[in-house]
């Protein structure tokens, strides 16, 4: 170990310029495509694309192409140079907030400059803790105090705390530690925050008049005299009263619909048992006793409704069954009733035939036995008579036609 | 995940989670491992439409260096969407997913967009050539599976 070197600059992280916060936007043509902040150690391709060259070193071992429009990058070395000096001076000119903000340092620096703000300057760098056998790191103002790395009781908390890191806890963890409000200025105990907040005259704070409409907002000293000039003050009470009635009718409502269903098992009961007209009394059993009825009424009661509707759903049906059969007999003793009458002329005209015939035979025969006893003598009664005695003629039978007329 | 990637993913979130194209949403971003992304189809295209489709990005330790695994996830009411480059379990062939089409210069956003638009232009509505077979034999990630891009019709 030898003490004249100064080993806290070699020792020191080198910044991590990717992990930089920039005060203002940064220009979209300033950053990389690859990793999407501004470019770092910028390269320009032959096909004229801007990349940091870490990224494009990365992007270029996984596939030999430029990232943006495919062109082949076969070296690296030949195929790109760096960017031109434009570039990275406007590179250089973006502010950086220092990476020791967390703990404390809140310059805004060039980011050309900010390597040597944080490596040599910055006195909230952590370098590595002075004493030989400790290992730690320190912030670099407190270097020429020696090794600040054993544990200390806070005065306020009395938890252990590391010497090293005694100010930042006292200043931002401590929950015994006073601290002023920022609003009005009233000194209290960390830990009582929230119980400060609830009663800090500057917090901002609603109306109480807010349900009724009133949005006005303002701190809480102002609160008793917006409230004696607030427009919503006349309407505050009668609100109130508003949301009185409005319970009171949500439990005459509720109050309502027992007596209904009351109402409605009375009914129910009546119908189902008159005989149990003494059982009135058991009206005033209590309700888990007399629920179970009136669903058990209610049930037989749906399941006669049930049943008249399936009845009459039938009583439906049917007469459409009805009617179809009706109809369907109608359609076929149609045809039949015309062929019939059909038949009945036919049988007629035979019938006439017929008739015509056995005159006709009549006469013939009468001709024959009369011998020629005048030519109109077959018509006479006289010898129909004669003829009639013959049993064997046919003549008996179209008799029986003529008597008894075939009927259809 | 390098810092690179860490950067990067967590501005891409950023961004992501104000703004997003018409047509696909931010559904799951808790770590910067694991996204998922609902897409839908914006345009009348009978295949697609009154659908939803989910997307599952992981992004490995090399992203953006390397391709993000980018899939299709099947689940209620997202279903896979038909397409002749996507498989029924979700793997899609696609050039821009693969190590040779990648480009660092990618985000998820232009992934969801090419992705849109491959549904959008599309007009067959069936799977690819030897879906089952690939379905049931297929052990590999869907980066390491190596696509040949046959046709650029589609």
């Amino acid at each position: 170990m030898t003490a004249a070197s100064p080993p806290t600059i070699a020792a020191i992280p080198a910044v991590d310029l990717r992990a930089l916060e920039y005060e203002s936007n940064v220009d979209e043509n300033l950053i990389c495509p690859i990793c999407r902040v501004a470019l770092i150690a910028p390269v320009i391709t032959n096909c004229d694309h801007v990349f940091c060259q870490k990224c494009l070193v990365q992007a270029h071992a996984l596939n030999p192409v430029c990232p943006v429009d495919r062109q082949p990058l076969l070296k690296l070395s030949s195929e790109t140079r760096p960017a031109p000096k434009v570039v990275t001076n406007q590179l250089d000119n973006l502010t950086v907030r220092c990476p020791n903000r967390p703990r404390g340092c809140d310059l805004v620096v060039a980011r050309s400059l900010v390597e040597n703000h944080v490596s040599r300057y910055c006195d909230k760098t952590l370098v590595p803790c002075p004493h030989p056998s400790c290992d730690k790191t320190i912030a670099r103002k407190d270097v020429a105090k020696g090794c600040l790395h054993y544990e200390v009781d806070c005065e306020f908390c009395e938890q252990p705390v590391q010497k090293a890191d005694l100010e930042t806890h006292q200043g931002m963890e401590c929950q015994n530690r006073k601290t002023n409000c920022e609003l009005c200025g009233y000194e209290f105990v960390r830990s009582k925050q929230e119980e400060h907040t609830k009663e800090c005259p500057e917090v901002e704070v609603t109306c109480k008049f807010a349900p009724f409409g009133c949005n006005h907002k303002m701190s809480r000293r102002h609160l008793e005299e917006h409230c004696a000039r607030c427009e919503y003050r006349v309407v505050g009470p009668v609100g109130e009263q508003l949301a009185e009635l409005r319970a009171e009718m949500t439990a005459l409502k509720e109050k309502d619909r027992l007596k209904d269903r009351r109402i409605k098992f009375l009914e129910n009961r009546g119908y189902s048992a008159p005989a149990a007209s003494e059982n009135i009394s058991n009206m005033n059993l209590p309700a888990q006793e007399t629920a179970p009825y009136e669903s058990r009424d209610q049930y037989f009661l749906s399941l006669f409704e049930t049943m008249e509707s399936k009845v009459e759903r039938l009583s439906s049906a049917l007469t459409e069954v009805e009617g179809r059969h009706s109809m369907m007999l109608f359609n076929e003793t149609m045809p039949i009733k015309d062929q019939l009458t059909e038949i009945r002329s036919t049988l007629g005209v035979l019938g006439m035939h017929v008739r015509w015939l056995m005159n006709f035979r009549l006469q013939e025969r009468g001709r024959v036995l009369g011998g020629g006893g005048g030519a109109n003598s077959p018509s006479l009664p006289g010898t129909s008579q004669e003829s009639s005695s013959d049993s064997n003629l046919p003549r008996r039978l179209s008799d029986n036609m003529r008597e008894h007329p075939p009927r259809l | 995940m390098s810092s690179l990637g860490t950067k990067r993913l967590g501005k891409e979130l950023a961004k992501v989670s104000k703004s997003l194209p018409p047509g696909i949403t931010l559904v799951k971003a808790d770590d910067l491992q694991e996204w998922l992304l609902d897409i839908q189809v914006l345009d009348q295209n009978p295949i697609y439409a009154g659908e939803t489709y989910r997307l599952k990005f992981r992004f490995g330790k090399q992203y953006p260096i390397e391709p993000p695994e980018v899939v299709f996830t099947k689940q209620e009411n997202r279903p896979i969407p038909m397409h002749p480059h996507i498989y029924s379990n979700g793997i899609i062939c696609l050039d821009l997913l693969g190590s040779s089409g990648w480009s660092p210069v990618q985000n998820v956003e232009s992934v969801c967009m090419s992705i849109q638009s491959m549904l959008t232009g599309n007009t067959k509505n069936h799977r690819p050539e030897g879906d089952a077979d690939f379905v049931s034999t297929n052990k590999a990630r869907p980066k390491d599976i190596e696509f040949y891009y046959h046709d650029n019709e589609v």
